[in-house]
């Protein structure tokens, strides 16, 4: 009897167990899924420089980590009296499709000649909106970027590098160096400088170059600019240069490296190693790599020679094969 | 007819009469030979025999002289015709010393014995003909060797010419080139790009005409090599030398450490092989440390999060090692607010989600600066860093905007080789990671069931605010009138309260339906070992309006976030 009761009271306890654990996925998935959230980066939509009659962007990334529906991020303007001045793009209402974690708009604003100096300031206001509502009260997830906008007339020069590049170029070409600039100032401006030294693999300088006319970067814009520099007689090989921009003092140096190749887009491999002899004599080695292609070279050739001699020796014997059916035909008709 | 008669009856007898007279005349033939030599007083001569005479000197086929030595173990072969009055055929012996031949026999052997012979010919041949003989030099021979020839006749106690040492260059002496002596050879190290030097032990102790001088040929196989240079790959060759020659060849720009064998070869000035050839050692290219250049950071873009989940930031560089590219082991970024430094965010143990991203491997580009040999220096590398929500924003202008307004975020690329030497380059110009605003809230408030003209009471519905970017929180607040389709009544927004604890219906603050902004002071999420979440409860209460009608009503409430006051920045930013 008390075996039966025990046997019954472990069933409704395995059972018990097992609701609740199922009840504490369900409800967990449950709260998962009533959670919902949203990120605008960066929090603020500032510009302490503006000029009268300037121009500026900024790029905005809405974010949702569990992009599991279609929504919108409706964007509203708030307690601003420059609101005239400001768009957007692709417009106040922005698509968050589904699956997609970030999505990137532009907040623009575009100061009138007449603008008066002074701070403007105000909020934004992003909410997220979506088809369905999810109980009594539903919550709309929002953030608040702040305006914060200062149009002055003192113009502001600042610019940054952010990085150099060098892409490979062939021997005897133009030597193009890439600069990533950001123009932090209100007014368009360009380096003063930029010099290049080039090192070989050793580190070893070769040469060094420079250009005082570089294009500028209109303000508030990170751009890249190419700098280059004509009959740079360098080798086919790898080189490393070390880079200096100047505005008046340096501001920036990096050293990165570059390939001077053939002009069917190759680097040399096959160079000859250099020998001298004890006296400094240069002798020429005639490296083994060199005899390995000849034999390659003529393997093919012989190879093909007896591919072709078989294709021959085949079609001489299909053409009399047919003659010979061709005489039996004509010997049988007679 | 008289004739066939007279044949057949004499056919017995003549036969017999051809005997008698053959047999008669035999024996008178015998007896007038008897006659003349018993007789004293008849005409008689004895010749004697005489040597054989060169009538073409002697010479060495080949000109052995001091300019044209004949190497040890080579053949001197001499050559000379000559003439015996008596016709007979004779021998060529060719001796150390003129002194008259004596023989044996019929064999004739230089004065002195066996060892003072150069050569004899191994057969004789008739008067007038060329004969030649053949000496192979002997290590243990004198570099000029006089030489003495002899034409002898094949007779039993015959007799030689006088000696003869012939003229000019193919004349006596003949001269003998010693080989090299060679005990050693030896290559040093360099690094790619530079020199290896070979040097050898090596000498020639042969003087006559001029001193012998001694060339090193280096090979980097072992097929073989002559004087002119290695049959294979040749790695340098020396000048003649008077001793132990040396030389050179540069390493090429890019080549693999290690170490490599050389095979060296000596020759002395007749091109005569050291018997010591080859030696066998070895050069060493040495291992140089990688080096690491163009260090980008997200292209030079500031970094801008993605609330609640992780950001993937690309850096890249280009690492150089002339050792080859394929040389390199691992390479590895750390991603890092930079007044964290390399120096602490160089190992996984120094690893924060808000300031460190220590030690993320990177991988060679698919196209582009790839590794595609051994002689290739450089390749470009893409490191990405999976970048978390809560990462310390260094974005502002002041302490207002963010604690770490006045840093940025750097990078720094790692190279080890297969040697383990490193090389660390930290990107040119950091960036500004952006703050990001974002916030979690439960995604809507159910009141539950109630009665016209009651209230929540002390019964608070709860919505949990989690700060899922990386600023602290304060909070606007808004709503809407709850509604019913079909009734003419509402739940104004005001019947809703809320408040940051709990409260009983009354004591909580009214919503509005135009924001307001509160200090709710979540704090930042922030990491400590682990993620800590920044949330902060928001409690709700409703009062139902006395007139309204039955069924379900719905509203909207605005849960906007705001960035957060200096103060809630957690344990990071305080």
């Amino acid at each position: 009897m008390n075996d039966l009761i025990n046997k019954k009271i472990w069933i409704l306890k395995t059972v018990l167990i097992i609701f609740i654990i199922f009840s504490w996925f369900n409800l967990r998935s449950y709260i998962e899924a009533s959670e919902i959230s949203i990120g605008v980066s960066p929090s603020s939509f500032s510009n302490d420089s503006l000029m009268p009659g300037s121009y500026y962007e900024q790029e905005i990334i809405i974010s949702r980590a569990n992009p599991d529906t279609d929504a919108k991020a409706v964007i509203e303007i708030e307690e601003c009296s420059v609101e005239n001045w400001i768009s957007f793009d692709p417009g106040s209402e922005i698509e968050l499709p589904k699956n997609e974690q970030r999505v990137t708009a532009k907040i623009k604003v575009d100061v009138p000649e007449y603008a008066d100096l002074g701070s403007y300031n105000g909020y934004l206001r992003i909410k997220l909106v979506r088809e369905e509502s999810d109980g009594q009260v539903t919550l709309v997830p929002a953030v608040r970027m702040d305006i914060d906008m200062k149009v002055t007339n003192v113009e502001v020069v600042d610019l940054e590098v952010k990085m150099v590049n060098i892409e490979d170029f062939a021997e005897g070409q133009t030597m193009i160096v890439m600069l990533r600039i950001l123009n932090k100032g209100n007014v368009s401006s360009s380096l003063s400088k930029v010099k290049v030294d080039i090192l070989d693999l050793d580190e070893n300088k070769i040469v060094s170059i420079e250009k005082d006319e570089i294009d500028p970067v209109a303000p508030f814009t990170l751009d890249d600019i190419d700098v280059e520099y004509d009959n740079v007689d360098l080798d086919i090989g790898e080189y490393f240069a070390d880079v200096f921009a100047y505005n008046d003092s340096c501001i920036y140096e990096d050293r990165v490296a570059f390939k001077v190749i053939k002009g069917d887009g190759s680097i040399a491999e096959d160079s000859d190693r250099e020998i001298y002899s004890g006296d400094g004599t240069e002798i020429t080695d005639r490296g083994s790599n060199k005899l390995l292609s000849k034999i390659l070279i003529s393997s093919g050739v012989i190879i093909v020679c007896i591919l072709l001699v078989g294709v021959i020796v085949f079609i001489i014997k299909e053409i009399k094969e047919r003659d010979e059916v061709n005489k039996k035909y004509k010997k049988r008709e007679k | 007819m008289y004739l066939r008669k007279c044949l057949r009856k004499n056919i017995i007898r003549i036969p017999l009469l051809m005997v008698l007279i053959i047999s008669l005349s035999y024996i008178s033939f015998k007896i007038f030979s008897q006659e003349a030599q018993a007789d004293p007083s008849s005409t008689s001569v004895t010749i004697d025999n005489e040597g054989p005479s060169f009538t073409v000197d002697p010479a060495e086929s080949v000109a052995s002289t001091s300019t044209n030595p004949t190497n040890v173990g080579s053949n001197v072969t001499f050559q000379a015709t000559a003439t015996d009055p008596n016709s007979d055929d004779w021998v060529l012996l060719v001796c150390n010393n003129g002194s008259t031949p004596v023989y044996t026999g019929s064999t004739p052997e230089c004065n002195g014995g066996s060892g003072n012979r150069w050569c004899r010919s191994g057969s004789s041949v008739a008067s007038g003909n060329q004969n030649t003989c053949d000496y192979t030099t002997q290590a243990g021979d004198s570099e000029s060797n006089a030489w003495y020839a002899f034409a002898c006749d094949d007779v039993t106690g015959g007799s030689c010419s006088s000696a003869d040492q012939g003229t000019g260059d193919s004349g006596s002496p003949f001269e003998v080139n010693h080989a090299p002596s060679f005990s050693s050879a030896s290559g040093n190290s360099a690094d790619p790009g530079g020199t290896i030097t070979v040097s050898s032990t090596a000498s020639d102790s042969d003087t006559s005409g001029s001193a012998d001088q001694v060339k090193l040929v280096v090979c980097a196989d072992t097929n073989g090599a002559t004087y002119s240079g290695c049959s294979g790959t040749q790695l340098c060759v020396s000048s003649d030398s008077a001793s132990d020659p040396s030389c050179n060849f540069s390493l090429d720009a890019v080549e693999q450490d290690g170490s490599h064998n050389l095979y060296a070869y000596i020759f002395d000035s007749h091109e005569f092989a050291s018997a010591s050839n080859y030696i066998t050692d070895s050069y060493t290219v040495n291992n140089v440390s990688p080096s690491v250049s163009g260090v980008t950071l997200n292209s030079g873009s500031n970094i801008s999060l993605t609330e609640s989940t992780t950001t993937n930031v690309v850096i890249t560089g280009t690492v150089t090692d002339n050792n080859s590219c394929q040389d390199l082991d691992t390479v590895t970024t750390s991603l890092y607010r930079s007044a964290v430094t390399f120096a602490s965010c160089d190992d996984n143990s120094e690893d924060d989600d808000d300031s460190c991203y220590a030690v993320v491997s990177c991988n060679v580009v698919g196209s582009g600066n790839t590794c595609d040999s051994d002689s290739d220096a450089s390749a470009d590398y893409t490191c990405t860093v999976a970048v978390q929500f809560h990462a310390d924003t260094t974005a502002g202008a002041g302490s207002s905007d963010s604690p770490w307004y006045d840093q940025t975020w750097l990078s720094t690329i790692k190279a080890t080789d297969d040697s383990a030497s490193t090389d660390d380059t930290e990107v040119g110009s950091g960036v500004e990671l952006n703050d990001c605003l974002a916030l979690t809230v439960t995604s809507s408030i159910g009141y539950g069931n109630m009665s016209a003209g009651t209230d929540s009471g002390s019964s608070n519905q709860t919505t949990v605010v989690t700060a899922s970017g990386n600023v602290p929180l304060d909070t606007d607040l808004s709503g809407t009138a709850m509604t019913q389709g079909g009734c003419a009544y509402d739940i104004p927004v005001g019947n809703q309260e809320h408040s940051f604890t709990t409260f009983t219906y009354g004591a909580g603050t009214d919503l509005t339906s135009t924001p307001t902004e509160y200090q709710l002071n979540c704090v930042k999420t922030y990491y400590n070992g682990g993620k800590i979440d920044g949330t902060q409860n928001i409690y709700w209460g409703i009062e139902i309006p006395s007139t309204i009608c039955s069924g379900l009503f719905e509203g909207e409430d605005t849960v906007t976030a705001v960035k957060g006051d200096v103060g809630d920045w957690g344990p990071g930013g305080s």
